[in-house]
Order: C-alpha cells, then structure tokens, then sequence
C-alpha cells in the first residue's frame, strides 16, 4: 500500500538556518508548510553541556567522500537533526561588506554577486531585530551601514582584556564582537551566563538557533515538520519545467510523496547540490539545475588561521562564549597583504571560551604533549591560555566542488563527493594571518606563542547565484535558472564567502527569498 | 557466555552493563578488568596495545577504561560513534583503529621483538613520541600514518580522562554546565 501523498504550498528539505526562515515566513503569510528533516528531533533538553555529547549535533548522515589538498570537513562543519548546522554554530554574526558583494567588478579576482550589499542590508536588519544582536555598530568601524544592534556589547572577560592590549600596542583596533546572543534578556529569553558551551548547543535559548526562534514561530503558524524524513528527490512534471514535489523516505524506509506549489532545498553546501544533482531525469540528465554543469561548484571553506598564547595573568579562558568576546577586521580590505601574493579579507575573533578536550579544544593546540606534560600544560592552560582565529577569505575555485560518489546510502541515493583545494593568494592571506596574529600575541605580553594547521570552518557555495545561467546555478532568490519552483537557500548561494562568518547572511538571504517567493507567489500556482 | 549490553555510568565512575547468562551485571571499568569481562570488538592483542599506549598519552586513561571506551564505541553504529576519527575520517571505524593498534605492535617487535605491550616503559615511550612524525621504521605501509593515528588515539584519551567534569576539575577549568552530562558520553 502506498502511503497517502501529502500536498502543502511549500516543502521544505532541512530544518536549519535557512530552512527554518523560510518556514516562518510562509507560514506566517498563511501558507502551508512542511519541513523535511532527515536527523532526529531536537529539542533543548537534548543540548547536553559535554563536549561529547555535543558529537551527537554533528554530521551523521550518509558519509561524505573528501578529496583536496585542504577538505572541507564536512561532518565538523555540518549538522544533523532539527534545527541542523546552526545548533553547534558559534553565532558570531558580522555582516558581509560591500567588497564581497563586487569581486570581479572592483578587483578582477572571484565573482560578482547578483546583489548588492545595499540590497541586502534591509534583511540584516530584520533579521537582527527579530533575533537580536549585541554589539556596538560605532566601534565596529569597519561595518557596513546599518541599523544600531538591539542589545548591548557582550562582556569582556579577562582573556579579551589581555589580546586586546596586544592589538592596541600594535595601533590596531578592537571591537565587541557581533554576537546573535543575549547580552541581557530579549523577547521573553533569558540573558547568557557566559559558560562557554555554544559548541554544545544552547538550551538557555540565550544563543540564537532555529529552535530559539524561527520554528517555533514556524511551527506556531501551523508548519508541520516531519524527522527522520530523507529526501531522495525532487520531482517535475513530464516537461521538466517545474517541480511538484518531492519523493523522501521515512526511518522505517518507506517512501513518501509531497506535491507542493513551491521546493524549498535548504539542506547545506553539500546535501543541497547532492539532491540536486541525484534527482537526474530524462528531461534533466546531469541533474536538476545542472544543465551548464554548474551544480556542486565552487566549493568554499574559510581557512581558519589559530593563533594560541599562555600568559602570566588569569585569562580565565573558559568564560565567554565559544565564539569570542571582541572583533578585529583591520585585515578587511582585500588587498591588506597584495605585495606577498594574498588575496582577500580577514577578521579576527578574538578570545573564545576554551575547553580542554575536543577537535577545536586546548589540548588539541599541542598534540606533541603526553602524559605528565600534557597535564600540566593543561593546568597550567586553565590559568593562563589565550586564543583567537582569523576568518580567511576563501575565494573561489570552479574546481572545488561537489560531485556524485560510485557508492550509494541506503536508500540508493550516491553519496557526496567533494574535492577542495584552497586557493593560493587565500593560502597566503591565511599564512599572513599566522604572522600577524603571532605579533599581536607577542605584543600583548605572552610567554609563549604557537598556531595551529589550516582550520576548515564554514561551508559555501556549490550552488551559487548569479545573473548568468552559464556561471551560476539560481538567481539573486536562490530560484533555478532552469525551474523556478525550485528554491535553493543556504550558505551554498554564496558566490564568493567573504571573511566573516556566514549564517547571518543565510538568514538575510533567506528572509529576501521568502518575500519574493510571497511576492510572486501566483507564478507558482 | 558473556554479552555486553549497554554502557553507563554512574555517580562514582563509569559502570558498563553487561549480560551473563541472562542476567544484567554492572561493573567499573577496573571491575570488568579484574573481572575480565569480555571485550564485542578488540581482541586481547588490541585491548594490551590500546591500554598501555592509553597511559602514556594520557596519565590515568587506562585505568578510565581507555580500552573499553574505544571497544563500546567500534561496536556500535558508525551514527552513535563519538571517537575523534568521526570527524577526520569515513567509516568503517574499527578497521582504523585496529590497523593503527597492529601498526604499532609491528613497530615494538621491529625494535624490540616484542609487541608494544611487553616491552619496557621507556622503550614504549620512545616508541609513543616518534608516532607524532613520520612513520617509524617497521610501520606497515598499509596502516594510516603513525602521526595521523598517534593525534586520534591521544585525543580519544584526552576525551576520555579529561572531557568530563571530573576531568574539568583535576585540571583547574570550571566546568559551568546548563545541563549536566548524566554519562560521560551519550549511550
């Protein structure tokens, strides 16, 4: 017996940042929503503050073949389960800058974005009002223009205090860092203790995830959303100009149809060109979207530049959020470091709340150490440790990509096989971060400086927008050039990633998708 | 005959639970070692490597069960898996860890005759410190690199020892949880 087909205005594949706005602004027009998840349910009481239990928010899905001489560490950087990636993101919420937005036209290097910065701004601001934001837009005298942020700065606790001298000896300039975390109650949530477990989730609702917000909204407006619901493909109709829905298998392996007006594919930099690129037909046969082979290109990752200090004085390094508490975009200008081959912009967040254990954790800054070494460095550490990380800009390569594997899940879908080789004037703007960092270190006073290897953090592109079908997969709305009730959202848009982390514009960008796609919604029907 | 069942914790330490002849047991891990309660995965060779490799990453991980943790986590789904390599590389995970644990056994008898288990302490340190480099004489080609293998056992036991508030606490850090971890790791 086949299971009843469900019909719904929109169908949404994921749960996370961006799918999570696009349900709440359909629903909230009125129209009738299902989001498609393919972890479990999430709720807070599951945000366990434990490193490892923290293992569980991460990717789990059907494995992710990695290739290049820098992979994008798909399962670090991606989630899985309601509310997806954005459950262990760390919320550090700059904007984007106009640079970002212009690349080819202004320098000749990456792509153009069919968008403007001023485009966008408006949605930032929406987007920073409903969800709240603290920092101070005066200090940060590198931001754009834009709205005032609703909450006040997050603190500075001892180890910003100790970096930051090292930046303003060296004439640089710091400021709180932007932060989607309540530096005091907003909106019926409470105000954040600054424990450091952002990583773990937040089940405070002090930091901004889907579930602090948007599906409760979502789901407060009537959306439905189905777990353990694996979407295997998108459907047209015989023409293949339109899609009507999609085809998804439950836990218990049995398939479902949804007909919907209006496909919504949120689901990640590398699930998203996946489904794509598997949903091939006879009227699509290199996929959805991929009649110029241009689905799965331009894979990015923003090259994490780890800087580590011991200092004489508490830096209490557990306090804080895992984000950090200040922000430095001195390295902003694209061409800060021309004269040595780099290429790109750079921020620096600087102080984050540290633990001993896991990937990204204190023991981890110096694997040469064991046994009675080891934990007295540790101890040590817990005095007096102090970290930063520069967000590189990764610009991007056509051949970074995603690809079809020879192997398929359990549900006969092929796997993702992505291949990411960074981009030699990033690789140098990341090699210039380590130095620099090293010298604010050094001039703040510590006894001991060391960095880390190239960080993958974030996951863009494989999806881009453009202007050109040729060059680019959707438009300015993430709509297929080629089916327009297809609808991409998330980081995989994004023509070039920028140097500032990325979920914040995958809210903006999803809010002015959803207004189109309500905008234009009789073309749908 | 023996069959592991699930694995807790408790209050006082970690209790795994066990069914022998049907009826549930429980024990620390230094109970099931004294007990020799039975390993689903690692065999006897792999449990001596892994436990003496564990002490010297990481001063206590042996008796914390480094040996059991691993085995707990190789014999369930690759989706319940919580060891480092989730992150670094793709299942199958037990052959990762079971061809790292035999590389380093074939590079104690290159050097010593013997595997890594049974030679002597400063000999197994010597041996420990050169896997963060390049392979070292007598590591089978086929194995993952003795570095890449030396930073995922010595995370997992730094996880182990130390990734829980017990572990917070012996080194100074504050732990600070919203909600706290009632296992050391999900079951």
């Amino acid at each position: 017996m086949n299971p009843a087909t469900t019909e719904v205005d929109v169908v949404i594949v994921g749960s996370g940042a961006a799918g999570s706005v696009m349900a709440a602004r359909c629903a909230v027009a009125g129209k009738k929503v299902l989001i498609l998840e393919a972890g479990p349910e999430r709720s807070n009481a599951d945000l366990v503050s434990s490193t490892l239990w923290a293992r569980r928010l991460k990717w789990y899905g059907p494995t992710v073949r990695e290739s290049g001489e820098n992979p994008i560490g798909s399962v670090f950087n991606s989630g899985y389960g309601l509310g997806g990636s954005a459950m262990h993101h760390y919320a550090v919420w700059p904007r984007l800058h106009h640079d970002d937005f212009q690349m080819r036209t202004r320098f000749d290097r990456g792509l153009d974005w069919p968008i403007r910065y001023a485009d966008l701004r408006p949605y930032y601001d929406a987007i920073q009002e409903e969800v709240g934001i603290a920092g101070d837009a005066a200090q940060e005298t590198w931001r754009p223009e834009g709205a005032a942020y609703p909450m006040p700065p997050v603190p500075v606790f001892s180890q910003g205090e100790v970096i930051a001298r090292g930046f303003e000896k060296l004439g640089m300039r710091t400021a709180p860092l932007p932060l989607a975390v309540t530096s005091r109650a907003y909106k019926g949530r409470a105000a954040c203790i600054w424990d450091g477990w952002c990583d773990a989730g937040c089940p405070l609702g002090a930091l901004a995830n889907p579930l602090t917000y948007y599906l409760p909204l979502a789901r407060a407006k009537g959306t439905e959303i189905r777990c353990l619901a694996t979407v295997t493909r998108v459907l047209t109709n015989a023409a293949g100009t339109m899609a009507t829905g999609v085809e998804y298998r439950d836990d218990k392996g049995v398939t479902h149809t949804v007909r919907a007006a209006v496909v919504v594919i949120a689901a990640f930099a590398v699930q998203t060109p996946r489904l794509l690129l598997a949903s091939s037909s006879d009227k699509h046969p290199a996929g959805l979207g991929n009649a110029r082979d241009q689905v799965g290109r331009y894979l990015m990752t923003h090259p994490a530049g780890l800087i580590y200090g011991m200092f004489k004085e508490a830096t209490a390094p557990s306090m804080g959020a895992t984000g950090g508490q200040l922000l430095n975009q001195d390295g902003y200008d694209k061409q800060t470091h021309a004269k040595s081959g780099a290429f790109g912009s750079y921020q620096w967040m600087i102080a984050q709340a540290s633990k001993p254990n896991d990937l990204l954790g204190i023991a981890t800054t110096r694997p040469d150490l064991i046994g009675a070494e080891l934990e007295t460095f540790l101890k040590k550490a817990a005095q007096g440790f102090a970290t930063m990380t520069a967000v590189v800009e990764d610009l991007p390569v056509a051949d970074n990509r995603v690809t079809l594997a020879a192997e398929v899940d359990v549900h006969g879908v092929p796997l993702a096989s992505t291949v990411h080789t960074t981009h030699a004037a990033s690789r140098q703007l990341w090699k210039e971060t380590h130095a620099e960092g090293r010298r604010v270190f050094e001039a703040a006073g510590a006894t001991d400086v060391w960095t880390g290897p190239q960080g993958a953090m974030h996951t863009m592109g494989g999806t881009i927008m453009g202007t050109d079908p040729r060059s680019s997969v959707t438009n300015s709305y993430g709509q297929l050039h080629d089916i327009p009730n297809v609808v991409v959202a998330g980081p995989g848009l994004f023509p070039t990633s920028g140097g500032v982390n990325p979920t914040f514009t995958v809210h903006a960008l999803a809010a002015r998708s959803a207004e189109h796609l309500l905008r234009e919604w009789r073309s749908f029907i | 005959m023996l069959n592991r069942r699930a694995f807790l914790a408790a209050q006082s330490g970690i209790v795994f639970s066990f069914l022998v002849a049907g009826c549930e047991k429980r024990a620390t891990p230094t109970q099931a070692r004294q007990q020799q309660l039975p390993f689903s995965l690692l065999s006897a060779a792999e449990v001596a490597c892994a436990d003496a490799l564990g002490e010297h990453l990481v001063v206590g991980a042996k008796t914390a069960g480094f040996s059991h943790f691993l085995d707990v986590q190789l014999s369930g789904p690759p989706s319940r898996n919580i060891l480092m390599i989730k992150y670094l590389a793709p299942p199958p995970f037990a052959d990762f860890y079971r061809s790292a644990l035999a590389a380093i056994d074939a590079a104690a008898k290159h050097v010593a005759g013997k595997p890594f288990a049974q030679i002597e302490g400063a000999a197994q340190l010597a041996l420990v410190k050169s896997l963060n480099g390049p392979n070292p004489p007598g590591w089978p080609a086929t194995a993952p690199p003795s570095g890449f293998a030396y930073f995922v056992l010595r995370t997992d036991a730094i996880d182990l020892v130390y990734g829980n508030p017990e572990g917070f606490a012996r080194l100074g850090f504050p732990y600070m949880p919203h909600i706290s971890p009632v296992t050391p790791w999900p079951t």
